[in-house]
């Protein structure tokens, strides 16, 4: 006689991680419920100070209102999900011999996926959903929808992942709390500690400044990579810490997490992209040093130069540069012999060329040419104070690499300056929200913008200014302070990502009472070219310093 | 596989402490193995090697013929482990911490659970955070019994303990070990308890184990003899190796004869002509307090136990 025997079969895998992931949910409901609970609060209330917040909020015109509430509430949301991460952890710790589910027929391996999968759940599936429904209600397209997710990904990861690893280390909430403000406090410390030591020893403190706090926190290389690799390593970390899991050894998993994080440092960056054949000759064939000047002995004594490092101040020349065309020049070692001394520096330059004003000046019905005149711009870099001293009033010869990345700006539409008018262009959008005196001349308009996340690196972006269809007076604008129209935007940023693509700006509007009433907003938008290096030798060059109380610029 | 655990020269260390030192042991199938020994001795440590808590430094352990370093979900399917020190999540009801186990265990058994909860009246409603100690080793108990183990790891299951949840407890693991043939290791410092339940002992004395054998065996050669000395006998200077805790006082001589038997008997009188000598059975508990102090490390001044 057969006899049919029930053979019992444990759970798979993938049914364990599901089980496991349920039972997360329901363990830590009141957790799960506070953290998407704070993602609809964050929703509700940018939808409600895009839309419905009142233009002017107590005696003041609302501007950013909602801004700086965001912001805030993305640092609630940020603390949420560290400590929400932390307990999570905690309560089923790798090498814990008192933990419950190490006795229980649970894969290791399985565990730590089903964390991983809860924080998925809780820090990106539900966030994304959030974000989906107002990107669509924005009409924005599938394929920023789906930028924007990854970005939800990659910025959770950022913080889950180490939040998930020190939890590891610290074992119980309160020493969590104490070592991640060691840690941070820590770094901020230390990296302020290697600004000066590299300004002392090398002068290039420079460098490390321009990499910046965030720069060495960027572990998952976002700034220098982008999205898809920030990703990848986002990935690999966590799969560092599943591995954690199986073989419970901290070294091990120390090791791993420092070579990934020495590769994703080291890695080089993409190269920028060339600049166009005719710009690169023109470039470096007329990029050129009129001359270098240094405070004064008593400016450097009286403060304003004794604090370290001295600016040397630097005229460059670019004659020649299409009207439409401005080149920002960085730099890269800049260093300067006279005799035996050798003064080095780094130092960014910002910006030759009519650029954006010259775009807007064009756009006018009468165009004003611009003039011929402002290529020459003086900036500076840093050289150690004894070198400073020394080089004053001496012929010295620079040497440089200098790394020009050069814009074209380009005047892609006009919006009357008044509340309900909109101009959307790919996949950015103003409207204007409303336009009243604050004290008078100057004006400020409420605008609302709208960039829909995408992956790609920033290539454009846009600047505003205001003008008149009669011309009168005809308002040009050049950098500093006395630009008529802030601009919106003066740089390509990741500004828009994940959660973050809609804003209300202020956008003030100096000697607006002069305009007609059909004042118009020009919208100009200005688009990464490329960029050239050149390497520059100038002998010859007379280190000039203004007598004692002069200005150096 | 004639043992649900073996051991071959087991060591674990935590930092540079030995807690196990060179430990080969055998727990047979079917057996109820009381692991025994002074605190400190190794018990628990040995323990959590066993169930794949701690790695061993040195040496192997073999639960179930598994590696315990490979230790698997499905051979952990096959094991129930008790604990006081182990976690429960503090903030699940018990039927919700018996619901979230039941699934993982493919002969989950859950008449047999029932059974036990009412046994040990467990309300399903309760929260963990709220039981008495002994009402959560009593929710372990019913964790670790319910998917019918073939072995169970039981470390201090009835320490400080009512005896009246004591008795439940070793009610239930008794019934169930000896119904369905379920091998159980276990520790403990309840004498009477472990001499009630178990059939085989190993005794560890500072990560050493210095007595492995059955039960029977064990208090068949163990025997507290006591000695009053003939006039003018003396107490013989050289004594056997089998004789613990020798002590005089006055006329009377009393030790420990740890290999009883027809030679051990002819030794003794051999040892004290025309003196009267009696030999009484001992329990479990006073052949620990015999073991323990005759294996202590007395040597080791300001050591005390």
């Amino acid at each position: 006689m057969n006899a049919i025997v029930a053979i019992a079969v444990p759970p798979t895998m993938a049914a364990g991680i599901v089980r496991l992931v349920r039972f997360e949910l329901w363990r830590f409901r009141w957790l799960a419920l506070l953290s998407v609970a704070l993602e609809i609060a964050r929703a509700v209330f940018i939808e409600w100070a895009m839309h419905l917040a009142p233009p002017v909020i107590g005696e003041q015109f609302g501007g950013a209102f909602g801004t700086n509430e965001v912001a805030l509430l993305d640092e609630v949301l940020w603390l949420a999900t560290v400590l929400v991460t932390a307990v999570l952890v905690q309560a089923d710790l790798p090498s814990d011999d008192h933990a419950f589910w190490r006795t229980r027929p649970i894969a290791p391996v399985g565990l730590a996926l089903a964390k991983l999968t809860t924080f998925v759940l809780l820090f990106v599936v539900a966030p994304a959903a959030i974000n989906m429904g107002r990107l669509v209600a924005y009409g924005a397209p599938l394929h920023a929808v789906g930028a924007a997710t990854l970005q939800l990904a990659v910025g959770a990861g950022s913080s889950v992942v180490p939040a998930w690893g020190l939890a590891i280390v610290t074992r119980t909430l309160l020493r969590f709390a104490i070592g991640g403000v060691a840690v941070l406090v820590g770094s901020q410390f230390a990296f302020r500690a290697a600004l000066y030591w590299a300004e002392v020893w090398s002068g290039r403190g420079g460098s490390l400044a321009a990499v910046g706090m965030r720069g060495v926190l960027d572990w998952q290389g976002l700034g220098v990579h982008g999205w898809w690799f920030a990703a990848g390593v986002t990935a690999a970390a966590a799969g560092i810490l599943t591995w954690h899991y199986e073989h419970r050894r901290t070294a091990r998993s120390t090791a791993a997490a420092a070579a990934l994080f020495v590769v994703s440092w080291l890695l080089p960056g993409p190269r920028d992209v060339s600049a166009p054949p005719a710009l690169a000759r023109l470039v470096a064939e007329r990029l050129d040093v009129a001359s270098l000047t240094l405070p004064s002995a008593r400016q450097i004594a009286s403060g304003q130069g004794a604090s370290f490092p001295v600016p040397v101040g630097i005229h460059l020349e670019l004659p020649g540069l299409p009207g439409d065309v401005s080149a920002a020049v960085t730099l890269r070692h800049p260093t300067l012999r006279a005799g035996g001394i050798v003064a080095v520096g780094d130092g960014s330059l910002c910006c030759l060329g009519n650029g954006e004003a010259g775009a807007f000046a064009s756009a006018l019905p009468r165009p004003r040419p611009t003039d011929d005149r402002p290529q020459i711009h003086r900036q500076g870099f840093p050289i150690a104070a004894k070198d400073a001293d020394a080089l004053r009033e001496r012929t010295v010869t620079l040497e440089a690499d200098a790394e020009v990345a050069l814009r074209r700006h380009r005047w892609i539409g006009t919006i009357p300056l008044r509340p309900g008018a909109a101009f959307r262009s790919g996949s950015q959008s103003l409207e204007v929200l409303a336009y009243e005196p604050t004290l008078e001349p100057t004006y400020v308009a409420l605008v609302r913008y709208t960039e829909f996340p995408t992956l790609a690196r920033p290539e454009s972006w846009w600047v505003l200014f205001a003008g008149d269809l009669a011309n009168t007076p005809s308002v040009l604008s050049n950098w500093g302070p006395s630009t008529p129209a802030t601009a919106l935007t003066n740089r390509p940023s990741r500004w828009a990502s994940g959660r973050r693509w809609v804003g209300r700006f202020h956008v003030v509007v100096e000697g607006a009472a002069q305009l007609g009433p059909k004042a118009q907003i020009y919208v100009v938008e200005a688009r990464a070219l490329g960029a050239v290096r050149v390497p520059i030798t100038r002998p010859g060059l007379r280190v000039s310093a203004p007598g004692n109380g002069a200005s150096a610029r | 596989m004639d043992y649900a655990i073996e051991t071959e020269a087991l060591t674990c260390r935590y930092g540079r402490k030995c807690a196990v030192d060179q430990l080969t042991m055998h727990v047979p199938v079917g057996s109820i193995y009381a692991l025994l020994g002074p605190n400190g001795a190794g018990k628990t440590t040995t323990l959590k090697t066993l169930m794949n808590l701690r790695p061993p430094a040195i040496g192997t352990a073999r639960v179930l013929g598994v590696d315990s370093r490979s230790l698997g979900p499905a051979d952990l399917a096959r094991i129930g482990y008790v604990s006081e020190n182990q976690r429960i999540p503090s903030n699940l009801t018990i039927g919700e911490v018996e619901a979230f186990c039941r699934p993982w265990y493919p002969t989950w058994d859950a008449a047999l659970a029932t059974e036990l909860r009412d046994r040990f009246g467990l309300d399903p409603r309760a929260r963990i955070k709220a039981l008495s100690r002994g009402t959560r080793l009593k929710v372990q108990c019913l964790l670790a019994l319910a998917p019918r183990p073939r072995l169970l790891i039981l470390d201090e299951p009835f320490s400080g303990l009512d005896p009246v949840v004591r008795d439940d407890l070793t009610t239930g693991v008794l019934s169930l070990a000896d119904r369905d043939g379920w091998s159980v290791l276990l520790t403990s410092h309840e004498m009477d308890d472990v001499e009630r339940l178990a059939d085989h002992v190993g005794f560890l004395n500072d990560g050493r184990l210095v007595v492995e054998e059955p039960m029977a065996a064990l208090l068949g050669r163990f025997r507290r003899v006591e000695v009053a000395l003939a006039d003018g006998a003396a107490v013989p200077a050289q004594r056997p190796s089998s004789w613990l805790g020798f002590a005089v006082e006055g006329r009377a001589v009393r030790y420990v004869e740890s290999q009883a038997g027809p030679a051990a008997e002819a030794a003794w009188h051999a040892a004290f002509p025309g003196a009267t000598i009696e030999a009484s059975r001992m329990s479990l508990r006073e052949v620990f307090v015999a073991l323990t102090r005759s294996t202590a490390p007395a040597a080791v001044p300001g050591r005390s136990r």
